[in-house]
This record gives C-alpha cells, sequence and structure tokens, in this order.
C-alpha cells in the first residue's frame, strides 16, 4: 500500500540554515504546499489563538513564516481561529471580540503576522456553513466557519500538543474542532446524544460527591454555566439536563479545582476524538481536491492544549516541524515520534515516577497521560476518508551553502555591506576611540574573579535536591 | 426641544484642538447615561470601501472608542460589509481596507470586527412597524450590544440625498442581507439608445444579474439586489443610469432599518456626524471626487433626525467649493440645497419619514463646545 509522505526537520539547529522558521519555509516547498495555492487565492492559515494566560502557544514568528511564503505564492492569506464555548468560567475567546483580544495579548496582530487576523465564524460565533458528511462515522453534518468555508484554499497549521478530552491534538484537531463554528463545536461534543444516564450527550454527574456549599469553589461552579443548567444549595447539586449542552465547563471548573462530581465518563473520549475526526472531514469536503496543506510544529509538547489558561513543562523535549497533504498521517507520524523521543524531566514524567518509574521508552504517552489512547481519532479518519495512517517520513536536512543561508534571512545580502557603507560615511564609533579603559598592562587577572568554592556554595541551596543533583563534582 | 452639539473644524492653536473640544463633549454628558460600567457598547464606524481616499480619520474613531473605555464601558468597534462582491470576497476586501486604513489594533488598541460575520450573514431578524418594512436583519454584534454610538461620514447620497446619522445607522448597522432588503426597491434603466454593446455592465455585475441579448443589456430581475452601482459605474458611455423614482422607497426603508436598530438597542443610541470631508459620494463607494463644501466639524446628538436635520442647515449654509460638484450642480451660494442639486434626492423628505415614526423632532438647540 502506498503510504503517505510527511516530511519532517527537526528542532535543534546550530547555524543560519537550521533555525526552526528558516526549516518550516523549507518544508512548505519540499512537502510542496506551495501547490495547494494558486495566484490570487483567498488563503485560510488556520491557527490556534490560545486561551488568555497559555503561556505555550506558537510564536508568532512561526505563524507568520507560513504567511509570508503564502503571500510569495502570490496567494492572500488571513490568519484565523474560531470562537469557543465556554468551557471553563473565564473563556476568553468565546466572542469575537474577546478572542482578537487573546490573540492580540499572544502576539497574532496584522502587524506580527502581515495580513489580516480573523475570527472564522464571526462575533457571535453564527456565522458558519452547513456541510453533509456522507462518511462521518458518528457525525453525517458539520458546522465550518464562514470564513474557512468560503476561502479558496487552507494551510493546517497546527501545534502540536495533548488535550484532555482528545488526548492529542494536532492536524486532525486544528480543523476538527478549530475549523467548526459553536454549532459544529457543540455538535462535535455530541450535546444532547442519547440520554442524561449515558453520560455521553451529558456530563457524568455523581451528585452524592458534590460537597455542596461547603464546597470553596461553589460559586465559581455555578456561574460556570452558560445556561444555568444546575444549581448547588443545602441539598446539595440539582440538575437540568434539558438545559445543559455539554460545554464541559462544570466538568473542567469541578475536576480541575479537584473535585469529582461533575466529571467525564471514560467511554466519553473514545467518541469525542472520533466525532472531532468527522467535523474535519467536514472542514476538507469545503475544499477542492489539493488546496489543503497540513503543518505542524511540535515543540513546547504541553500535555494539555492551548485552549487551557495555563501551561506546565513538556511530556518530550522540542521534536520538530512537519508537513504532508495527508492530516490523518501526519498525526501518526508526531504521535509516534512522540512516543519514541525521552521524556523531559519534571511535569508529567515525574507524575509517573512512582507509579512506574516515570515514562518507559517508546510508551504511548498520552494514553498514560490522559488516560485514553489518542490514536482513536486516527483510525476514524481513515474510516471516514480523511486520510490514511500508513506514512512515510521524508527526513529534511537544509543545505548548508551561502545561497541556501541567504535564503530566509531579513534582506537577500548580507546586512553588514549596509552597515559597511554607513561607516563609510561617518564613522561616530571611530569618533569616540580612544575607549576609557584601565590600561592594558594594568589589567588584572582574571584569576581572583573565578567562582568561589562550589561546594560551599551548593551546600547553601534551598532545595536539596537541586544540590544532589548538580553537586557530583 | 433636542439638543445638537457642535464642535467647530477650525483650530486656531494647541488649546483648541479638535479632538479635545470633541472627547470633552462626549465625556462631559452626551455619552453619560447611555451604558453602565462594564456593558458593551458597540461603536459602529466605516471603513470605507478599499481605494476610497476620504474615510474618517482613524484618530477620530479612537477618540470615540477611548471616551467610552473612560466611562467604563466595553467599547465593541464594529463595521458591517457592503454589497457588492462575491461572498468570499466581500469579507476579504474589508479585512484589506481596515489595515490599509489605518483602522486595526495597533492604531487604535482595537481590533475591529465585522458586526454582520465574513460573508454578512451573521445577523438578527429585527420586527418593526416601518410602511416599508416588516422587519430587517440587523448585524449580530450590534444587536447583541448594550449601546451603540453611530459615527457617520457625512457625504451626499445618490438615493438618500444624506449619508447621515440616518442612513449610517439604518444601512450601516444592517447585516448585508439587511441592506439587500433596504436597497431591492433600486433598480438600473438601461438607455438602449445610448448602449453601444460593449458588455461591461455584464461582466460587472457581482450578481449576475445582467445579461446581454442580441447586444443589448436586459436585467433579471430576480438577481437584482439593487446595489445601485457596478452596472452604472462601468458603463463608459452613460447608459445605465438608476431610476429615481424609487428614492423615496429606499428613504423609507433606511428610516424603516434605523427605527428597528433604536429599538433592537432600547433607544440607547448615539450619533456623531463627522461633517469633514463631505463628498458627494459615500464611503461604499471606492473614489470619492473632491469635497463640495470645506470642513464644518463634528455635530452630535441622542436625536437623529434633530442631528440630520442641523447637518442639512450647516451644509446649505456652507459656500460650496469652486471645481467641485457644488459648482458643476449650480449649489455655490449658501442657501442652496445642496444635495437636493447634486443627487436629485430632496434629503429632507427621508428626515420628514423619520419624524413621523418618532425618531425625533426638528426642533432643536444647537450648541457649541
Amino acid at each position: 500500500m502506498a503510504k503517505e509522505k510527511v516530511w519532517f526537520a527537526d528542532a535543534n539547529a546550530a547555524n543560519w540554515v537550521e533555525s526552526l522558521v528558516a526549516k518550516a519555509k523549507d518544508l512548505f516547498y519540499e512537502a510542496k504546499l506551495n501547490e495547494c495555492i494558486e495566484k490570487g487565492d483567498s488563503v485560510a492559515i488556520k491557527i490556534h489563538f490560545g486561551e488568555w494566560n497559555r503561556t505555550r502557544c506558537l510564536r508568532p514568528e512561526l505563524v507568520a513564516a507560513i504567511v509570508e511564503e503564502v503571500k510569495a505564492c502570490g496567494g492572500r492569506p488571513f490568519v484565523c481561529d474560531t470562537t469557543t464555548l465556554t468551557y471553563h468560567p473565564y473563556s476568553s475567546r468565546f466572542i469575537g471580540n474577546l478572542a482578537l483580544e487573546t490573540a492580540a495579548r499572544h502576539g497574532f496582530t496584522e502587524a506580527s503576522m502581515g495580513c489580516p487576523v480573523v475570527v472564522a465564524d464571526g462575533f457571535s460565533g453564527d456565522d458558519d456553513v452547513r456541510v453533509e458528511v456522507p462518511t462521518g462515522v458518528l457525525l453525517k453534518e458539520a458546522y465550518v466557519a464562514a470564513a474557512i468555508a468560503h476561502a479558496d484554499a487552507m494551510i493546517n497549521l497546527a501545534h502540536a500538543k495533548g488535550h484532555p478530552v482528545a488526548s492529542f491534538g494536532g492536524c486532525i484537531k486544528n480543523i476538527g474542532i478549530g475549523g467548526q463554528s459553536k454549532r459544529g463545536k457543540y455538535h462535535e461534543h455530541l450535546a444532547h446524544w442519547g440520554s442524561p444516564e449515558d453520560f455521553l450527550g451529558w456530563p457524568a454527574r455523581h451528585p452524592e460527591k458534590c460537597l455542596g456549599l461547603d464546597c470553596p469553589f461553589h460559586k465559581l461552579c455555578e456561574d460556570s454555566c452558560p445556561r444555568g443548567a444546575y444549581h448547588i444549595d443545602e441539598d446539595g447539586h440539582h440538575f437540568d439536563a434539558e438545559k445543559c449542552w455539554l460545554c464541559y465547563s462544570c466538568q473542567i471548573t469541578c475536576m480541575f479545582t479537584g473535585h469529582e462530581c461533575m466529571v467525564f465518563t471514560p467511554d466519553y473520549f473514545p467518541y469525542a476524538q472520533i466525532a472531532m475526526a468527522d467535523a474535519a472531514k467536514g472542514v476538507m469536503l469545503t475544499f477542492e481536491e489539493g488546496k489543503v496543506g497540513h503543518m505542524a510544529y511540535c515543540i513546547d509538547v504541553d500535555p494539555n492544549c492551548d485552549c487551557i489558561p495555563w501551561a506546565t513543562l513538556p511530556v518530550v523535549p522540542d521534536i520538530g516541524v512537519f508537513a504532508s497533504k495527508d492530516p490523518v498521517a501526519i498525526d501518526a507520524a508526531i504521535l509516534d515520534m512522540i512516543d519514541a523521543a525521552p521524556a523531559y524531566p519534571g511535569g508529567a514524567n515525574k507524575a509517573l515516577e512512582n507509579v512506574q518509574g516515570g515514562y518507559k521508552q517508546g510508551q504511548d504517552k498520552f494514553a498514560i497521560t490522559q488516560g485514553t489512547s489518542p490514536r482513536y481519532q486516527l483510525t476514524a479518519g481513515v474510516k471516514n476518508g480523511l486520510g490514511k495512517m500508513e506514512y512515510e517520513i521524508v527526513p529534511y536536512t537544509p543545505p548548508y551553502n551561502e545561497e541556501h543561508i541567504a535564503k530566509w534571512q531579513i534582506r537577500p545580502t548580507p546586512t553588514t555591506l549596509i552597515q559597511r557603507e554607513m561607516w563609510k560615511k561617518r564613522d561616530f564609533v571611530l569618533e569616540a576611540a580612544p575607549y576609557k579603559r584601565v590600561p592594558f598592562e594594568e589589567k588584572p587577572s582574571h584569576e581572583e574573579f573565578k567562582a568561589g568554592d562550589r561546594k560551599e556554595y551548593l551546600k547553601k541551596l534551598p532545595v536539596k535536591e537541586w544540590a544532589d543533583a548538580v553537586g557530583k563534582d | 426641544m433636542s439638543v445638537v452639539n457642535f464642535v467647530g473644524a477650525r483650530e486656531r492653536c494647541s488649546s483648541s484642538k479638535l479632538l479635545e473640544r470633541f472627547k470633552g463633549t462626549l465625556k462631559k454628558g452626551e455619552l453619560q447615561g447611555l451604558f453602565s460600567q462594564g456593558e458593551l457598547v458597540a461603536v459602529k464606524f466605516e471603513a470605507g470601501e478599499r481605494d476610497n481616499l476620504r474615510y474618517v480619520r482613524p484618530l477620530l474613531v479612537k477618540a470615540v472608542v477611548d471616551v467610552v473605555y473612560s466611562l467604563g464601558g466595553q467599547p465593541l468597534l464594529v463595521d458591517t460589509l457592503s454589497m457588492g462582491s462575491k461572498a468570499s470576497e466581500v469579507g476579504r476586501r474589508w479585512l484589506e481596507a481596515v489595515v490599509l486604513h489605518g483602522f486595526d489594533v495597533t492604531s487604535l488598541g482595537k481590533s475591529p470586527m465585522l458586526a454582520d460575520g465574513y460573508t454578512g450573514e451573521e445577523e438578527m431578524l429585527v420586527q418593526v412597524d416601518g410602511e416599508e418594512l416588516g422587519g430587517v436583519e440587523i448585524a449580530r454584534a450590534v444587536a447583541e450590544s448594550q449601546a451603540l454610538v453611530v459615527i457617520s461620514h457625512v457625504t451626499a447620497h445618490p438615493f438618500a440625498g444624506l449619508s447621515g446619522a440616518l442612513v449610517s445607522c439604518g444601512v450601516g448597522c444592517a447585516s448585508l442581507r439587511g441592506k439587500e432588503r433596504i436597497h431591492a426597491p433600486l433598480r438600473p434603466l438601461f438607455m438602449q439608445d445610448r448602449c453601444d454593446g460593449c458588455g461591461q455592465c455584464e461582466k460587472h455585475c457581482p450578481h449576475d444579474a445582467v445579461r446581454l441579448k442580441d447586444d443589448r443589456p436586459s436585467l433579471d430581475d430576480k438577481r437584482c439586489k439593487g446595489c445601485a452601482y457596478y452596472c452604472t459605474a462601468a458603463c463608459p458611455v452613460g447608459a445605465v443610469v438608476i431610476d429615481g423614482r424609487m428614492a423615496r422607497r429606499f428613504q423609507r426603508r433606511v428610516v424603516d432599518s434605523a427605527l428597528a436598530v433604536t429599538g433592537a438597542l432600547q433607544g440607547k443610541v448615539y450619533y456623531v456626524n463627522i461633517l469633514m470631508d463631505v463628498c458627494p459620494y459615500p464611503d461604499c463607494y471606492p473614489f470619492s471626487d473632491v469635497p463640495f463644501v470645506s470642513d464644518r466639524g463634528i455635530l452630535m446628538s441622542h436625536d437623529p433626525v434633530a442631528l440630520d436635520s442641523a447637518t442639512l442647515n450647516v451644509l446649505d449654509e456652507s459656500s460650496g467649493i469652486r471645481g467641485s460638484i457644488a459648482e458643476e450642480s449650480e449649489s455655490l451660494g449658501s442657501s442652496d440645497d445642496k444635495l437636493l442639486r447634486i443627487t436629485g434626492v430632496d434629503p429632507t423628505s427621508m428626515i420628514a419619514y423619520a419624524k413621523k415614526l418618532g425618531m425625533g423632532s426638528d426642533s432643536f438647540e444647537i450648541r457649541k463646545a
């Protein structure tokens, strides 16, 4: 069976051509993503704006790098994301104005991107196009954000990381969730599916575990529901299932404040991944064949998503950048590389130390840390025709020569030559010479300035583990 | 009696800066009471069609945004789409225009948004008891706000006579579909004997409503949206004109829509008319010919009838500028019905209809800042 090609360049860099920005631009052409774009095409560059206070979003220049190449191909790019559900009490992207404020705070503005920054489903999240998805495993329709649906081409530019519900978020998730309008997100959350006791179309509820008015977070909990679907009083937790549309807000609030009343049933997560793959298929159906390219930066690989309003230590060290025409193959390749990679010390790896001594070599890291295999979305993506799992990595090393060094710099020729001409006009550095220093012959020996006795210094460190870890010599 | 505030355009020294007088007037009482702490206040501005050079200066829009912030409101800076392009193009063109014209987060401290979504379909259908319209689609972000400030670039308008508070509110705050509803009565007239069969009208109509049959244009009435622009602008020999008999119906629809907007906002609407760069065409045109009166300043009020009446008075009192359309339409004098002479449409009938619907009073007092 023919394998889908996935281009890959690693995150290490030791010279000009190896900057991740330069490699990402190279990969855009190596993977022939430029062929998705015809002159004059309106091109959606779908990214994750990141939630307010998230600290591991993609650096703006990693996005601007691709905007620049889309323009170079004659495309007219716009950077976009969509409004979210209010999945936590301080949702910062659920309406267009807040989403743009959040984007600006993370550095995504017209000025830094060099193109418009758009909330693709409008102010309220209502601006969408309904699409039939005949091959959907669970979802038979999708609601695609209008700006994405109406674009001529798209670069699906993902940040690969974990997710508390989808287990993993890469290219499938970036369009599967991120390309849906608000309606589409409720639909793929499976809201109002089955009956409340199935715990699939509704949160899993254990009202006997609610601490009621004694819970220090009970007001936040009540405030967190955008539909007033429950209230808390002396008798505990009262839930009106009719009103609930499964935005996750109560579950996130309850779970992340350390409580157990509103949670997810483990069965929910595989279905959520499958629905997400169907929604991704829906987004792809709004583009003609060959008009979408997929890229992902697998760096800052946080166990949780950019939708979470904080960030923690990654699960693996930075891996690199990927590009492909197949959204399933690229995610399959990324997941395998994450599993093969060494664990990043601290964080999720540390949490596993008492259980099994940290991540084991080659282990499915997200399956352990999130509790569900991340690969349901891949198999569902194969089933609904989104793509193929069988991939072939095409490793890329940039050529190291003068021409390639010049290729992605701020100007096409060495800027030192500009400086040379300026010094010829007026050399204000030379004008201030000689500079006032201690005479050369009188300079002190640097031996006196060597750091003090290190062992003594280490004994005074406040944390014993640091002292133990570094004081081995 | 309604109050209309006036901030004159003349600045004779640094202590009479227009921006300071403008902000001071807004802050000192005009905007207070319009909204409470933390409420969403839509500030409707017009970015202007991409190649238009005479849209409102961003500094003036920023002044309104800053005052809303300082009074504790949450400004939502919005514009809406204009008619006349493919769905995938309309939103795109607006995005290019806002940046090119200086309306972006870097200059204004706030990102402007489309109040009616990327294709003009994010809307709310609002009922209204008008003579032309029983309901109209209002741009969603406007309908979801708790208060509204309408910033209007005063110009002539080919079918309303005046583009001021009523047009900026009624048309400007309607979604794209709402605008089509308002423009629906307008239709092109093809002067068949002037036509030379070049086909430019067919080529430029964004709605595929003009077809050439035997070398002469005919209109597909169902497809025509009444944008009243592309076919007539494209004709090199002036053989396409817009039927002026429909202007009255257009004016009434504008007012019906403005009434719907004020109803949806429960009356919490304030209007700012910018009488600077007063040109013959509204900002939705991709060109804008030179101004026909000199800059007069800014007029503002809670009452759109009073405001537009006051605006007409100021324009008519002004001398027309030589070398502009005022000269060609013989309205250089300072008591001419300038807009009627320039456009052929009487703006007072629109204002009278708005008064009839109870939107305001034409008896007002002008207060100078």
